[in-house]
């Protein structure tokens, strides 16, 4: 008899059971170390991630898993699905890991009948360090969000190794990763790369058209006098970031176009000393034009994104015109509590995106205000709670919320449940986060906001790379 | 109806050239002189022979288009900063009474920062450790004294003047530091991630990451005291903050000097007292305030 399988009501989506098979047959028939699963957003990776683990369970090939996931409401939310949907798969979470706790818990792990133990990926670094526990403990390892063992590109060492997974890649037991559809190519390639040959790449776009969701046209404010402030900054942002090209160009130096800030570390300026003999004075102006740039940004940002109260307190208030539009209400704000309105009132789940706590935080207030909303409507969940705390609002938005605001909080890995429309206020910097955040409604509309003029037409961008992303999907 | 009108300023840093178009612009817009108070941070660098003069000057201009200065020591000035001038008042540690005809208001003072707040006390000479108990309890009870004092009086509303926040009021940055007087430094410090340590004092690295940098003695002395207002500068990125909370107003009025951040400095407020209300509004040192929005960016940023 089974040791372990699904729950009696829970069964697997049909394009589901083939990837478990084909995760199988690698591990089992091909004999691979490490396997990796790249799917969309809202597919169950997890779920699947699971039935192969209950499968090698019952043929006796684990008995004991560790399971990787970045961060501690994250782990709260994988043993609960676990438990949820699969009996026999009950897992040790997140133990207090002391010198003195470690031998309660191989204590527990031979004794409860839990067939593993499943921890932050900071926490494994911990045990590493300390070495409480190594891979003989185990004998296979599930990585949740692996898209983080690699943290960024650096131009002169490549893609490199997040510090909190350093190690893993030594040891030889089974590895399963899951990482979603959305990231980016040659970041997979690099991962795998960590991990040697003896490796297989499982990555699909799945084409049920319940995950697809609708992008309508942005919702657009007029305010002639926000085009004249986004312009100047915009128009000054470019100039800053060509400056900064042209002192790379000039010095020969290729990378970092995407992303000048990280020229802002000093680790890095530092190897750029050395590998292109950058002086001081050439690196102190590096840094004055990045942090103008970065200025411009998040002045920008305060200007389309509600943050009136930072600009109050900023000399930019004085401006007769920057004081006039201070001066009356905020028209992007008013639009979203109509929004708002209108779908409440068609009885709809709504998910509202920010990618700042303060903006988010903003919201919820003047919804609540102008709703007149009960704390039961509403929920906010940001980077500020508690991971405990973030785990339990989810659970009763889940039960009887009807409006989630969130940050990037939820960007990867959450289980949010479903909505019918994901309102953008303010977009996540990059279209590969935009699509985790859309992604996580499973289906319904994405909604934006825009001022007429500019902001109109970049998020009119924004929409059309969302559309064609689930165009393509749907083939 | 007669009513006290104040201008208070914080964290001047010795820019006499702002102070300059601070008297311009109140001139302008002041009906009667008003009464200044000035939160500390009134020089910089203490040791250079242009302190003294710096802060001579800086008062010089002030009681021009004032009444009066009230002022105290912040922590990059001298503790023992005294200046000779008939209505000028160090509120350091003291207390003083205004009275306008109708209206009487009790203020009382203390200067200097507590350590916690700085990374580096290179150019902060006047700073107190108040996780010291015996430090936190002197400072406690000169504060008593002096409101006690003033009660006396039966003043129509208490001001109390720190340059440090209270404990959790308009307090949240990263520790300060003043040898980086760069322009954008708050962004550039939040990019850079782990500060490297301090190549002369490597075994301890002072924390860098945001927290509360007010003071827990003059919190628990406002918690228990209830003064109307309590005014103070210092955590230059959270200038400009008002609050409230039970019967005290809190007026964060960090930073005049257009140093550290051209962003959020150049400011002042205006506080008006009448026997009925208080009333306030914060406002800046711009001269140019109808020049178009490029024309501004360019001028003051």
């Amino acid at each position: 008899m089974d040791v372990c399988g699904l729950r009696e009501g829970f069964s697997l989506r049909e394009y589901q059971k083939p990837i478990v098979g084909e995760t199988l047959k690698e591990f089992e028939e091909e004999s691979k170390q490490n396997v990796f699963i790249s799917l969309p957003q809202g597919t169950g990776k997890t779920v699947i991630a699971l039935a192969a683990l209950s499968k090698l369970v019952n043929d006796s090939k684990v008995t004991k898993v560790l399971v990787l996931i970045p961060r501690r409401v994250l782990v709260n939310q994988w043993v609960d699905k676990a438990q949820e949907m699969f009996y026999g798969l009950g897992l040790i979470k997140n133990p207090p890991l002391s010198k003195e706790s470690i031998e309660k818990i191989r204590g527990w792990l031979k004794h409860s009948g839990a067939i593993g133990i499943a921890m932050t990926m900071q926490s494994f670094k911990s045990i590493i360090k300390k070495e409480y526990f190594t891979e003989k403990d185990f004998d296979m390892v599930i990585v949740d969000e692996a898209a983080d063992l690699v943290v960024s590109r650096d131009f002169i060492e490549g893609f490199r190794m997040s510090k909190y997974l350093k190690g893993l890649e030594k040891w030889r037991i089974p590895k399963l990763f899951i990482l979603p559809y959305h990231v980016r190519e040659k970041k997979i390639i690099a991962l795998i790369k960590k991990f040697g040959n003896n490796s297989a790449l499982i990555r699909k776009m799945i084409t049920e058209t319940q995950l697809m969701c609708t992008v309508r046209d942005p919702i657009t404010i007029e305010d002639p006098l926000i085009n004249i402030f986004i312009e100047k900054l915009e128009d000054d942002y470019k100039k800053t970031k060509t400056n900064v090209h042209r002192i790379l160009t000039k010095h020969g130096i290729e990378g970092y176009r995407e992303n000048i800030e990280t020229l802002l570390n000093p680790e890095t300026l530092d190897r750029l000393k050395k590998a292109y003999g950058l002086d001081e004075e050439t690196c102190q102006q590096i840094q004055v034009l990045i942090t103008k740039y970065i200025l411009v940004q998040h002045i920008q940002k305060w200007f389309l994104y509600s943050g009136r109260s930072e600009l109050s307190r900023s000399i930019l208030s004085a401006q007769k015109d920057v004081n006039k539009w201070l001066s009356y209400e905020d028209k992007k704000l008013n639009k979203l509590v109509e929004e708002v309105k209108t779908r409440l009132a068609q009885g709809q789940k709504i998910y509202i995106f920010s990618q700042y706590v303060a903006t988010a935080e903003l919201l919820t207030n003047r919804l609540t205000e102008k709703l007149a909303l009960k704390p039961r409507d509403i929920t906010i969940i940001t980077g500020a709670d508690e991971a405990d705390a973030q785990f339990e609002k989810l659970s009763s938005f889940k039960k009887v919320g009807r409006i989630l605001v969130t940050t990037p909080v939820f960007d990867k890995g959450t289980d949010i449940p479903q909505a019918d429309v994901i309102i953008v206020y303010t977009p996540p910097f990059s279209t590969e986060k935009l699509l985790q955040v859309v992604g996580r409604i499973r289906g319904g509309e994405v909604v934006f906001l825009a001022y007429k003029g500019y902001e109109e037409e970049t998020t009119n961008q924004i929409a059309d790379i969302l559309r064609k992303t689930f165009a393509s999907a749907q083939g | 109806m007669r009513k006290l009108e104040f201008i208070v300023v914080s964290d001047i840093y010795s820019d006499i050239a702002t102070i300059h178009e601070l008297v311009s612009i109140t001139s302008q817009t002041t009906v009667c002189k008003p009464i200044i108070i000035i939160t500390g941070d009134i020089g910089i660098k203490t040791t250079s022979p242009h302190y003294k003069r710096d802060t001579r000057q800086i008062f010089d201009l002030l009681s021009k288009m004032s009444k009066q200065i009230l002022y105290l020591p912040g922590d990059s000035d001298n503790k023992q900063l005294e200046i000779t001038m008939p209505t000028a008042k160090n509120l350091d540690q003291q207390n003083y009474i205004v009275e306008d005809g109708d209206v009487k208001v009790g203020l009382l003072g203390l200067g200097g920062a507590p350590t916690h707040s700085m990374r580096s006390a290179d150019l902060s000479p006047y700073l107190w450790d108040e996780s010291t108990p015996i430090v936190a309890e002197n400072l406690l009870t000169e504060l008593k004294i002096n409101i006690e004092k003033i009660a006396q009086a039966q003043p129509d509303y208490i001001i109390l003047v720190t340059h440090s926040p209270p404990y959790g009021v308009a307090d949240r940055s990263k520790p300060i530091t003043l040898h980086e007087m760069h322009v954008l430094e708050d962004i550039l410090e939040e990019l850079k991630g782990e500060t490297k340590p301090e190549p002369k004092e490597p075994a301890k690295r002072a924390p860098t990451s945001v927290r509360h940098l007010g003071s827990r003695t003059i919190n628990n002395f406002v918690q228990y005291y209830k003064p109307d207002v309590h005014l103070f500068g210092h955590v230059h990125k959270e200038g400009g903050k008002t609050e409230t909370q039970g019967a005290t107003r809190f007026f964060n009025v960090s930073h005049l000097s257009p140093l550290p951040y051209r962003l959020t400095g150049r400011k002042f407020l205006q506080l008006n007292m009448t026997k009925e209300n208080i009333t306030s509004s914060f406002d800046h040192v711009i001269t140019e305030r109808n020049i178009n929005f490029n024309d501004f960016i360019e001028k003051y940023l």
